[in-house]
């Protein structure tokens, strides 16, 4: 099959500031079937999240270019499990990214970024710009809202360790929390936002762990 | 419930969210594949999955980097040997 024949038929989908748009139809049930146009397509669409998630993820560009392919390749044999009524396209694509960037940061080794490499100062991030919010999709939408109504530090905590990679005991170092506050924070938060997206909360109330975390 | 010991359950949600964060060493993911049998726990682990790549997709707030040209021509490649073995 010769995907490269069909790239040119895919008319770009995104806004002229080069944001992917999201809530589109999902490709990967056609892509299940082996449809070229839909490979392809799923490329086109999926293609600046992955190598983002990966570019943060990886020591370097060659790291990143292979985990990228890694990725691709895994979400390509896996795409008949892709299920519309659990999570939207781009949260499961994300979510496949991000098992297999843990997984590969594992087996090498990979370091987390120092401390140096992390600005603290820019770290109220996670309130969100209201004109970029609208091109979320509904989880992340939904996320973000619930992210900027944590407190500060948790949120801080939440950022460091989702979106930045960090280790909890790397986390501790640059805050100059305790390793336990870390993971409290985070399992809170976690928690929290599970609790807000996802509604089977029954596993959640059978837990002693999380008795009064979902008040 | 997959574990008779309440204890079991706290370590279980313990690896839960940890799983999503910051990953498991070898011997953690043994040890949550011992405590995860239960099918529901199965769709608890995704669930928190998923609630970490959503929280992830908020942070980027769809603000991406352009994948280089050459990686994006070599992904079709591959796309194209993936499937021409299928």
């Amino acid at each position: 099959m010769r995907l490269d024949l069909v790239t040119d038929s895919i008319g770009t989908d995104r806004s002229e500031s080069g944001i992917s748009v999201t809530n589109e139809a999902p490709l990967l049930p056609r892509v299940a079937q082996g449809e070229p146009t839909a490979v392809a397509e799923c490329l086109e669409r999926y293609k600046n999240l992955v190598w983002s998630l990966a570019r943060r993820r990886c020591p370097d560009i060659e790291s990143a270019e292979d985990a990228v392919q890694d990725i691709f390749l895994k979400l390509w044999r896996i795409a008949d499990r892709f299920d519309a009524s659990i999570a939207s396209e781009t949260t499961f694509v994300a979510m496949i990214a991000r098992r297999s960037l843990i997984d590969l940061s594992r087996k090498k080794s990979w370091n987390s970024k120092t401390n140096s490499a992390i600005e603290l100062d820019s770290l109220s991030a996670g309130e969100m710009e209201a004109d970029k919010r609208a091109e979320l999709n509904d989880e992340a939408a939904k996320a973000a809202a619930m992210l900027e109504q944590l407190p500060e530090q948790q949120r801080k905590v939440i950022r460091l360790s989702i979106y930045d990679g960090l280790s909890h005991a790397c986390i501790a170092e640059t805050t100059g929390l305790s390793l336990g506050t870390v993971k409290t924070n985070i399992r809170r938060g976690m928690i929290k936002l599970r609790k807000s997206l996802f509604s089977d909360d029954e596993v959640l109330r059978n837990s002693s762990l999380t008795q009064g975390e979902l008040q | 419930m997959s574990s008779a010991r309440p204890q079991d359950d706290d370590r279980l949600h313990e690896l839960l969210i940890q799983k999503p964060t910051s990953g498991l060493t070898e011997a953690e993911q043994q040890e949550f594949e011992r405590l995860v049998s239960n099918p529901k726990y199965r769709d608890e682990a995704q669930r928190f999955e998923l609630t970490a790549a959503a929280m992830s997709l908020a942070f980027f707030n769809s603000q991406y980097e352009e994948m280089p040209r050459e990686i994006h021509h070599r992904l079709l490649i591959a796309a194209g040997n993936f499937f021409g073995h299928k």
